[in-house]
């Protein structure tokens, strides 16, 4: 081709691509990088490279106190049509009505509206009447711990028809008696129970037959039973908080019956949650009347064997996870259960660590993900790799392996030791610090380490600590570190240059535990 | 093997396999609605597409044509990884600047799905990472925000955050 030729090809530039492109690029890049591309220019600043159905707008009263002037200039010139809106705010009139003018000015498009406030000082009772007038889209209405005044004027409610979720932890339900009006068609409701709101056992009791999903706090004991009443021939999701509960060995047979009969009353049931002091035979019913379940999630003093007999049953579950509880399995007569693939440990005592072990092995064989939250009590810490090791070795389905000790300071030589033994190919890992007490000495090669991705969220951890790591961990090819002083764009750059075969980044926010 | 002749927008006429052409679905709307299914012997006029890029989207299409087609309405989630570019287009997207904003452009006009992401994917890896600054010095762009505006689009972008999506 001669030059002339090539003179004639129009000179593109990336400022010669639409907008529409320009966002389609940067779609392709995380939150962070993409911050960063629309601060190159003006133009840029205006494209909107957004998934409006992932992203959230969070405004902060409290985190930029005598920033509200920028709050309300930048946001209501906005043109983004955020679905998502998060406020944290405090109490004083001049922010409730820059509150009030943010909502106005994203009502329309707004799907899910949460509201934290961040003091105990009662909330106009006006607030939710404009929420009810102005969001006639809310699908997902969040309105976090807090009281409504009592004023109530001459407020006006809308009915907000297309509203799915509500999450109540205030006194809503007793201000307003016509409530039900107001969320004639929600499924999924989460509310609290005390014994002085009748209001609320009365709302729930209305809208029992159409809820697909229930969370309880229960303020009181007292009426875990009256709810165990009524009936949900719809409910797929269940949360009962209920920590004073104490269904014991001596409990009457009638208590133990009405659950058992309640349970028996939800054959949709697919995700359970209890934080109850229930015993064996409850949970051994539960999991003879709602055979379906996928994940369930059992709080209490102890998990014993014949439980752990009775989850074996579940031939639906994915999904264990078992909290606080002192733990002792069988060693025989149990079906293994082919269909689980996670299990978390959060906070337990592990009794005989060999023997869970071995039951984890022959009962889940499926097992891919295992999670270990908060097991290091003060007793053991010296000890926090050989417990986990116990606990977690030879499973040969295992594909990733999650611990979290945020409070931990792990010594890197027995960290290297444990991964190569006992770690899969994916392991996120959260600590304090990871110290390395021999920093001249370099790690002996012994052992393979067969970690190909790491997620680690090590607050403290050292640059030079950092390349150790990468140096052992000679598989490694995704190294995902949380955001911290120590990785500055210089370190993170130095790092890639110097281990090419592993991409590393630094996120804001990266994924340790899964939630709940 | 029946063929199509598309021309270039300087002119330069290319026959090219009806399979391969068919990648994009401009053409094969232009086919149907024109009727040319059964007519080899009309010129398909590309005003958009120079010859240069053309003979390159020609390459790629040829190279993918047994690929299977993507269905956007298939429900599966959308492809937001970028470390997932095979050897071949790899090496095909070693272009200048101008050659590779020239393709996207054109995927996108002759809507080439596949070419597309691949485009899109290969500058968004070029911006991975960098800062404002190491942006706008490898576009060549001027920055034109007043420091109160810089201010003002790093908090609104400051308070965006990603709903919590539970990652494989």
């Amino acid at each position: 081709m001669s030059g002339k030729e090539t003179e004639m090809c129009s000179k593109t530039t990336i400022q010669d691509l639409p907008d529409e492109m320009l966002e389609q690029i940067l779609l392709f890049l995380s939150l962070d990088d993409r911050r960063s591309a629309l601060q190159v220019s003006r133009r840029w600043s205006t494209l909107k490279p957004f998934d409006w159905s992932t992203v959230q707008l969070v405004v902060d009263f409290a985190r930029n106190t005598g920033q509200e002037g920028n709050y309300h200039r930048t946001l209501l010139a906005s043109s983004r049509q955020y679905r998502h809106l998060v406020f944290y705010f405090g109490y004083d009139s001049e922010k409730y009505e820059l509150l009030v003018d943010i909502l106005r000015h994203f009502c329309r498009k707004v799907e899910t509206l949460k509201l934290i406030p961040n003091n105990f000082v009662p909330v106009k009772l006006a607030l939710f009447a404009d929420i009810t007038k102005l969001c006639s889209n809310l699908r997902h209405l969040h309105i976090d711990a807090c009281n409504f005044d009592y004023s109530r004027g001459e407020l006006e409610f809308h009915p907000m028809d297309k509203l799915e979720e509500l999450y109540l932890e205030n006194n809503l339900l007793s201000l307003i008696p016509s409530m039900k009006d107001i969320t004639p068609n929600i499924t999924r409701l989460h509310m609290q129970i005390s014994y002085y709101s009748e209001e609320a056992r009365l709302f729930l009791r209305y809208f029992s037959s159409q809820l697909v999903e229930l969370e309880i706090w229960f303020l009181s004991e007292d009426y875990f039973l009256t709810v165990c009443e009524m009936q949900f021939p719809r409910l797929e999701k269940l949360n009962f908080y209920c920590v004073d509960l104490e269904i014991l060995p001596g409990a009457s047979e009638l208590e133990v019956e009405l659950i058992d009969l309640f349970f028996h009353q939800l054959p949709l049931l697919r995700e359970v949650t209890l934080r109850c002091n229930i015993d064996d035979r409850v949970i051994q019913n539960l999991c003879r009347s709602c055979v379906h379940i996928q994940f369930l999630c059992l709080s209490l003093d102890y998990f014993l064997q014949d439980s752990f007999r009775a989850i074996c049953e579940l031939k639906n579950l994915q999904h264990l996870r078992i909290e606080e509880a002192a733990v002792n399995v069988p060693l025989d007569s149990y079906i293994p259960t082919k269909s689980l693939q996670k299990l978390s440990l959060y906070s337990t005592r592990i009794v005989h660590q060999g023997k869970f072990n071995t039951f984890v092995q022959c009962a889940f064989p499926s097992l891919a993900v295992m999670e270990m939250l908060h097991l290091t009590s003060r007793t053991n810490e010296g000890r926090f790799f050989e417990l986990h090791g116990a606990i977690c070795s030879k499973i040969p389905s295992l594909q990733r392996l999650v611990l979290s000790e945020p409070a931990a300071n792990i010594i890197l030589g027995p960290f290297l030791e444990f991964c190569a033994t006992h770690a899969p190919k994916e392991l996120r890992f959260k600590c304090w610090n990871i110290l390395d007490v021999f920093p001249e000495e370099e790690i002996p090669a012994t052992q393979q380490i067969p970690v190909q991705k790491l997620i680690l969220d090590a607050p403290l951890i050292s640059p030079s600590v950092l390349q150790k790591l990468i140096r052992s961990m000679r598989e490694l090819r995704w190294l995902e570190l949380a955001m911290a002083d120590y990785c500055s764009p210089e370190v993170i750059r130095s790092l890639r240059e110097q281990f090419p075969r592993c991409y590393v980044v630094a996120r804001r926010k990266v994924l340790i535990e899964e939630p709940l | 093997m029946p063929c199509i002749q598309l021309q270039s927008s300087d002119g330069e006429i290319f026959n090219v396999e009806f399979e391969i052409a068919m990648c994009s679905f401009t053409i094969k709307t232009m086919m149907v609605d024109l009727d040319l299914e059964d007519n080899c012997e009309e010129v398909v006029p590309l005003t958009n597409v120079d010859s240069n890029i053309l003979r390159k989207i020609l390459q790629w299409a040829n190279y993918h044509k047994d690929d299977p087609e993507a269905n956007p309405e298939d429900g599966k989630p959308v492809d937001r990884r970028t470390d997932n570019i095979c050897e071949w287009d790899q090496e095909f997207m070693k272009v200048d600047q101008q050659t590779l904003y020239g393709l996207i452009k054109a995927a996108n006009y002759l809507d080439i799905r596949g070419l597309m992401a691949l485009t899109c994917k290969t500058v968004a890896n070029m911006m991975k990472g960098k800062t404002e600054e190491q942006m706008r010095k490898m576009f060549n762009i001027q920055n034109d925000l007043t420091p109160e505006e810089e201010q003002q689009i790093r908090q609104e972008n400051e308070w965006c955050e990603e709903v919590e999506i539970v990652a494989d």
